[in-house]
């Protein structure tokens, strides 16, 4: 069973995260900052879901932490923000991030997004 | 002499004294080289002029008199003199080359001082000795030759000025030339004396003075026909500057209309520290703080923020330019109108946009659990469930709060809410308050409020704030949580504190703005808590800041009025 590391600081959002890629047949771990996310990175988690506006540190901040450390380097990410403008996706896409999701997003989308993070990790 | 001949000498003689009188307010109003030079012109040709009201003594006698001999001499300089200033004035706008100012002042003082060292001048029909056709010749030489230049200079530094400026301008050039062609036509006529006026030459001369007058002073409603072309085109910058909807698109509209309106080289708007906010052509004229609304070659608008228009025109000049002051300041008053409303147009998306943000949290957790129900319904946990409808429920209220709170603040920026003005007792406010929110069961919480602390103002809206600050106070605040009220004159102030760690530094110029919320905020509050306490407390004539202590490192001051 694949592990997703979800990170988001509104607990709501984080729940129905977590709901939908466990009715999806993902193990999901959380966190709720960007400490946290580094910390749970070392878990090895199989993709990160991660939120760009955390309390403690900015998203793009904890991607560059994890793209930077060689052993977490290759784990695919992917942003999950309620910045829907091109410019900050692009930023996102070119500092390492394997995908962008704009908030309010489809539980579908979501999935199948997760769902292709796993098989290019999986391809490469 | 005729009465109709005695009348057109009055007529000619008063016209120019007028124009003297004119002149001398022109210069007086705006000051400046251009009008100084004009009053001088046109005071010598009224001197001149005004000769014509002395009395006339007859006989040949008088003309062997010192006094006549100095007087005749005395108006040739002055005549020598007239077209000389108006060369002068002509070249404020355009400077004459070395040689054409070297000639004309060998003419012209060469010329006064011939005359001056002259023997004896005859009278009116006496017989001319030769040597006096000769200075005649070099008179009118010097004449036609000065005259014509001033009018040439005038006419060409009429070009690129706006309308009326360029109307003066050739009115001024084209008196210059015909009072020249005049003189030199009466000089070939026969000799004309004070019992000779010619009535056509007379005529031409008021003519002349007429066209004077209008290009020194032009009435009003003949500068407005003159200015059509500009008023049009200030019609449409006004419309342009009302669509725009950022300050640099305003800076970008006003800047190139100014810049065709008032003849400038360049047009820069200054913030109020005095540095550019835009600029348009090259280079940007310096701003001085201290500086004259108006010198020669620039002109200066204030702005309502602070700042200023400054453009930099080397075709101002005071004596041609008062509408061209009147334009820049109207237009500085459109770019304040305009500044202030893209202000106002700002906030409003910035709102907008804000208000958008905080309702895609919820919506986003609605429509993923909603879509969740709906199709993985089966294969869910009744855990999952039950946790999936709680979040549904949650939501809908956390939106349902903050569209509501949106309103609120909304109606209240309108002014459509009524607020009371009861007296009403502070202790039972903050009671209520408590009561209503419920503290952690952690944090200790003191109340020093008295009794007879009565206030004027709406008790439910002071509640709303009571309740606002103590929910800001167990959400982000120490164990510890002080409430105080205390007199101040006809003040009454409650304080509302905690022990905690305060409000950031970087939060606090914007503590009271909508959507100002700290990093630590976790996801709780609208962010709208603190910005509707200020419009609620403002609306009830009080004050709200943010007024740590070492004790309380986050304590609200709150001012309201004491009911007497």
């Amino acid at each position: 069973m694949a592990k997703i590391l979800v990170v988001d600081d509104e607990p709501d959002v984080l729940f129905t995260v977590k709901i939908a890629l466990e009715v999806a047949g993902y193990e999901v771990i959380e966190a709720e900052d960007g400490h946290g996310a580094l910390m749970r990175a070392w878990d090895y988690p199989d993709a990160i879901v991660l939120d760009l506006r955390l309390p403690d540190m900015d998203g793009s901040e904890v991607l560059q932490a994890i793209r930077a450390e060689p052993a977490l380097s290759h784990i695919p990410v992917m942003c999950l923000s309620a910045h829907s403008d091109d410019q900050t996706k692009r930023r996102m896409l070119a500092l390492g991030a394997n995908a962008y999701v704009s908030k309010p997003f489809d539980v579908s989308i979501l999935r199948k997004t997760v769902a292709s993070l796993l098989e290019t990790r999986n391809a490469s | 002499m005729s009465t109709f001949s005695r009348l057109l000498t009055d007529a000619d003689a008063l016209i120019f004294i007028l124009l003297a009188v004119a002149s001398v307010r022109e210069y007086r109003r705006g000051r400046g080289a251009a009008a100084a030079w004009a009053a001088t012109a046109f005071v010598t040709l009224g001197a001149v002029a005004a000769l014509a009201f002395l009395p006339s003594k007859q006989g040949d006698a008088i003309y062997d008199t010192l006094a006549w001999q100095a007087l005749v001499r005395f108006v040739i300089g002055v005549l020598v003199l007239f077209p000389y200033f108006l060369y002068r004035l002509a070249a404020t706008f355009r400077p004459a080359s070395r040689f054409v100012r070297r000639s004309l002042d060998i003419l012209t003082f060469g010329l006064i001082a011939g005359f001056v060292a002259a023997p004896r001048l005859p009278g009116p029909g006496e017989h001319r000795p030769a040597w006096l056709g000769l200075y005649t010749i070099v008179f009118i030489a010097q004449w036609t030759a000065t005259s014509a230049y001033a009018a040439a200079s005038l006419w060409i530094a009429g070009r690129g000025r706006p309308t009326a400026a360029r109307y003066r301008m050739r009115l001024l050039a084209g008196g210059t030339a015909a009072l020249n062609v005049t003189i030199l036509v009466s000089s070939f006529l026969p000799q004309r004396g004070p019992n000779n006026p010619n009535a056509v030459i007379q005529i031409i001369e008021l003519a002349i003075g007429l066209a004077f007058f209008i290009g020194l002073a032009p009435p009003r409603a003949l500068v407005n026909i003159w200015q059509r072309p500009e008023s049009d085109a200030a019609r449409r910058a006004m419309s342009d500057l009302m669509s725009a909807v950022t300050a640099n698109e305003v800076a970008d509209t006003v800047m190139p209309h100014l810049r065709s309106l008032i003849g400038a080289q360049s047009v820069a708007i200054y913030n109020k520290d005095g540095s550019v906010f835009a600029s348009y052509g090259d280079p940007p004229p310096e701003f001085d703080i201290g500086e004259s609304a108006l010198e020669e070659g620039k002109l200066r608008a204030p702005l309502k923020s602070g700042g200023a228009i400054v453009v930099r025109s080397n075709t101002f000049s005071p004596l041609f330019g008062a509408d061209r002051i009147a334009t820049l300041q109207w237009f500085s008053d459109l770019t304040d109108l305009a500044l202030s409303r893209c202000a106002a147009t700002a906030r409003e998306r910035e709102f907008i946009s804000n208000a958008a943000h905080e309702l895609r949290t919820p919506l986003t957790t609605m429509t993923g659990l909603a879509a969740m129900l709906a199709v993985d319904r089966e294969v869910m946990t009744e855990d999952q469930l039950t946790k999936c409808v709680e979040g549904l429920v949650r939501q809908g209220n956390r939106a349902r709060e903050l569209v509501n709170t949106l309103l609120d603040m909304a109606q209240i920026e309108r002014g459509t809410v009524a607020f009371a003005d009861d007296i009403i007792d502070l202790s039972n406010i903050v009671g209520d308050s408590l009561d209503f929110t419920s503290a952690p069961s952690d944090r200790e919480i003191r109340v020093k409020v008295p009794d007879d602390a009565r206030v004027r103002g709406d008790a439910e809206r002071l509640g709303q704030v009571v309740v606002n600050l103590l929910t800001n106070a167990y959400r982000h605040g120490g164990k510890t949580i002080n409430i105080e009220a205390h007199d101040d004159r006809d003040r009454i102030v409650l304080s509302i504190g905690d022990d905690g760690d305060g409000v950031p530094s970087e939060l606090i110029p914007k503590l009271f703005d909508p959507f100002s919320r700290g990093a630590t905020a976790n996801g709780m509050g609208s962010g709208l808590g603190l910005a509707i306490c200020r419009r609620i407390v403002e609306a009830l004539g009080g004050s709200i800041t943010y007024d740590p202590t070492p004790e309380w490192r986050s304590r609200f001051r709150v001012e309201l009025r004491k009911a007497a």
